[in-house]
């Protein structure tokens, strides 16, 4: 039997039940609509992980407080925060780490800034002048604090581009301005006036998930005394010579740390140093973890979907008896009638398929419409949803099409 | 028409009787034809049993067919009468090899059927055996042509669709070649059947009860397309209880509990 007729007539049969066969792919149209837009909107997601974690800066060992197994723990122990300015003056000692071109600490938290009539909520920065280089941030207008600030303490702020532009309406408008910083600390609010002396370059909005120019950098000795009131830092940005010294600077920040902290040989560090890299394979791993989840649900969905189509292909089957002993006798062999009925059941569930893709497609759009994750979408995933949907018709109408080819010509001609 | 095929084209030139077997230029018989002294029909002591499934003991079984032996040569048209249960049905079976005999031989235009795979069986019926049922059997939503042009599609044969073109006009109905079975006639559906069974150019025409489902003068029709048939040189058998049809054969055969009691000749 010529395969363009086999087709044909399969399409003549599902064209006959239209109804009955849109039902039948609805179960393979959810899982493959699952799956492509989990991974379109997944992908979307990951890739703004990515980037932002690329916008740390190249080569950078960062040092968090605390112990980390898992990419889930870190939040956990950030309860116990055990690194302070001490720990930075030891880490920028010279010789302490040699491969290390600047090492940047910061403190921070939430401030309210208000200037003129205006007032915006904004992270707060406190850090050092190394800060610009380990991170590759310059200023666009005025200065980035440099060491006078830090040994003065003194009451000045470098803003984010997005923070300047509101506050003040463009970067040059900013400098030279003041603004009043309020922080809640114990005790109540605390306001304090700081005077604009630069403003950092834009960095850009990550899929508008994160804007990374809406924030207030300040001395790190005046955020310590005058408003976080806290010597402890949130985390040490350690910026190396280069790809190859990363290793060397890990190990040396880890020495020069156990140090500091007075560890002995066999106690943990109570302390995290992670590369970039580290932190991308965590930021993956968690991706990973929720692909296979995703992948867990379109297979299930997919394995009931196929249930449905034997389903419907038995029914079909038993339906078509007569056709089946007619065209036994007129000369159908066995792997005639297994073709006819696979080809059935794989055109069925290729086109629930093609159907699954393309609202899967719609979904991750319209999500895109309404949050910042920009969807991925995939050619691979699209062509690997499609081999799969045939595959779902080929193994699943299998059984039904082998029962119709074993089926002898007279008990099937004699069929009702 | 078909200039691209010479061989085709000679067996289905216009001043060929198109109702006739094929034959080649030189008159010998193609491949699918009995040579002329070879019988087509060659059943010597056929039985054939059924038992009911799951019931292994000799009381349940039936014995559909007791010894038969049946001769019938090229260019005969045989009727096979005989009340219900008489073994008509079973011999219809063998004889369009949808089934194979427990016990004796039978040979198909010299093919013997014993041992013979499902898929072999197949190939025989499509090569031999041109089928037509009282049910008339076509595919529905499916075109006249496309239905004659289905044992040709199983044999895989390019020129199927000019085949199933002539075969149509044979039977009256090159006109109706796009309709589906649901906009013909009774009448009209059994020629598209019968079109069906002569495309292939087969050795056996089988007709199990083919006027059953028919008004009387639409039958009387398709009776005269078989007996047109059978003096174009076709080799036919009609299984039927009805006399009228069974009159217009010139050999009758009768059987009773699976055994032939009557084979009679009528003098023309």
């Amino acid at each position: 039997m010529p395969f363009a007729e086999t087709l044909q007539t399969a399409f003549g049969a599902l064209a006959a039940n239209r109804l009955r066969a849109a039902l039948t792919i609805l179960g393979v149209t959810i899982g493959i609509a699952a799956v492509i837009g989990m991974v379109s909107v997944g992908q979307g997601a990951s890739d703004i992980v990515q980037s932002t974690l690329q916008g740390l800066g190249t080569n950078v060992v960062f040092v968090t407080p605390g112990t980390r197994s898992t990419g889930f723990a870190q939040a956990a122990g950030g309860g116990v925060t055990n690194l302070t300015i001490d720990d930075y003056l030891a880490l920028d000692a010279p010789g302490a780490v040699p491969d290390a071109i600047a090492v940047a600490p910061e403190q921070g938290g939430f401030v309210q800034l208000v200037a003129g009539g205006d007032a915006v909520s904004t992270r707060l920065t406190g850090t050092v002048p190394d800060y610009s280089i380990a991170r590759d941030w310059d200023v666009t207008v005025g200065r980035f604090v440099n060491d006078g600030d830090m040994v003065a303490a003194a009451p000045v702020a470098v803003l984010g581009a997005s923070t300047a532009a509101e506050l003040f309406g463009s970067p040059e408008a900013a400098v030279g301005e003041s603004l009043s910083a309020r922080v809640v600390r114990a005790g109540g609010t605390l306001a304090v006036r700081l005077r604009v002396v630069g403003v950092l370059e834009a960095k850009g909005n990550v899929g508008g998930f994160f804007n990374r120019d809406d924030l207030i950098v300040v001395p790190l000795t005046a955020s310590a005394r005058r408003i976080v009131g806290q010597e402890t830092v949130s985390t040490i940005s350690v910026s190396a010579r280069s790809a190859e010294t990363m290793d060397q600077a890990q190990r040396d920040v880890t020495t020069v740390l156990r140090q500091q902290h007075r560890l002995g040989p066999d106690e943990p560090s109570d302390f995290t140093v992670q590369t970039q890299q580290d932190l991308l394979a965590a930021a993956s791993l968690t991706a990973d973890i929720f692909t296979i989840l995703l992948g867990a649900i379109g297979g299930i969905s997919l394995v009931v979907g196929g249930i449905g189509i034997m389903n419907i292909m038995l029914v079909s089957v038993t339906e078509r008896t007569r056709e089946i002993g007619l065209r036994k006798a007129l000369g159908a062999r066995r792997r005639d009638i297994l073709g006819q009925f696979l080809v059935e059941a794989v055109v069925l569930t290729t086109v629930g398929g093609i159907a699954g893709i393309t609202l899967g497609i719609s979904i991750a759009l319209v999500i895109g419409v309404f949050s910042p994750i920009a969807p991925a979408i995939s050619l691979f995933a699209v062509l690997v949803a499609l081999l799969i949907s045939m595959a779902v018709g080929l193994v699943f109408g299998l059984y039904p099409a082998r029962r119709a080819s074993l089926l002898q010509p007279i008990t099937a001609l004699r069929a009702e | 028409m078909l200039a691209g095929s010479p061989d085709t084209a000679a067996a289905w030139t216009a001043e060929a009787d198109p109702l006739a077997p094929a034959r080649s230029p030189a008159g010998a018989p193609q491949a699918g034809t009995a040579a002329p002294s070879m019988p087509i029909v060659l059943m010597q002591g056929i039985h054939k049993t059924y038992r009911p499934d799951g019931a292994g003991g000799e009381a349940s079984a039936v014995h559909a067919l007791r010894g038969v032996d049946l001769v019938i040569e090229s260019g005969e048209l045989v009727a096979i009468v005989g009340p219900s249960g008489s073994g008509k049905s079973t011999l219809m079976n063998l004889l369009g090899c949808l089934d194979v005999p427990d016990l004796g031989t039978y040979r198909i235009a010299g093919r013997d059927v014993a041992g013979l795979s499902d898929d072999e069986l197949a190939g025989i019926r499509n090569r031999f055996v041109g089928f037509i049922f009282q049910q008339w059997n076509l595919l529905p939503r499916t075109s006249a042509l496309a239905n004659v042009m289905l044992p040709l599609s199983y044999r895989g044969d390019h020129e199927r669709r000019a085949k199933a073109e002539h075969a149509l006009s044979a039977v009256g109905l090159a006109a109706r070649a796009g309709h589906r079975p649901n906009q013909l006639s009774g009448g009209e559906q059994q020629r598209v059947a019968i079109a069906r069974a002569l495309v292939t150019e087969p050795a056996l025409l089988l007709a199990d009860e083919p006027t059953g489902n028919l008004d009387t003068a639409t039958g009387r029709e398709i009776l005269g397309l078989f007996g047109e048939l059978n003096r174009a040189g076709r080799t036919i058998v009609i299984v039927t209880h009805d006399p009228s049809v069974a009159a217009m054969a010139e050999r009758r055969i009768r059987l009773r509990d699976g055994e032939i009691v009557e084979d009679e000749r009528a003098v023309r």
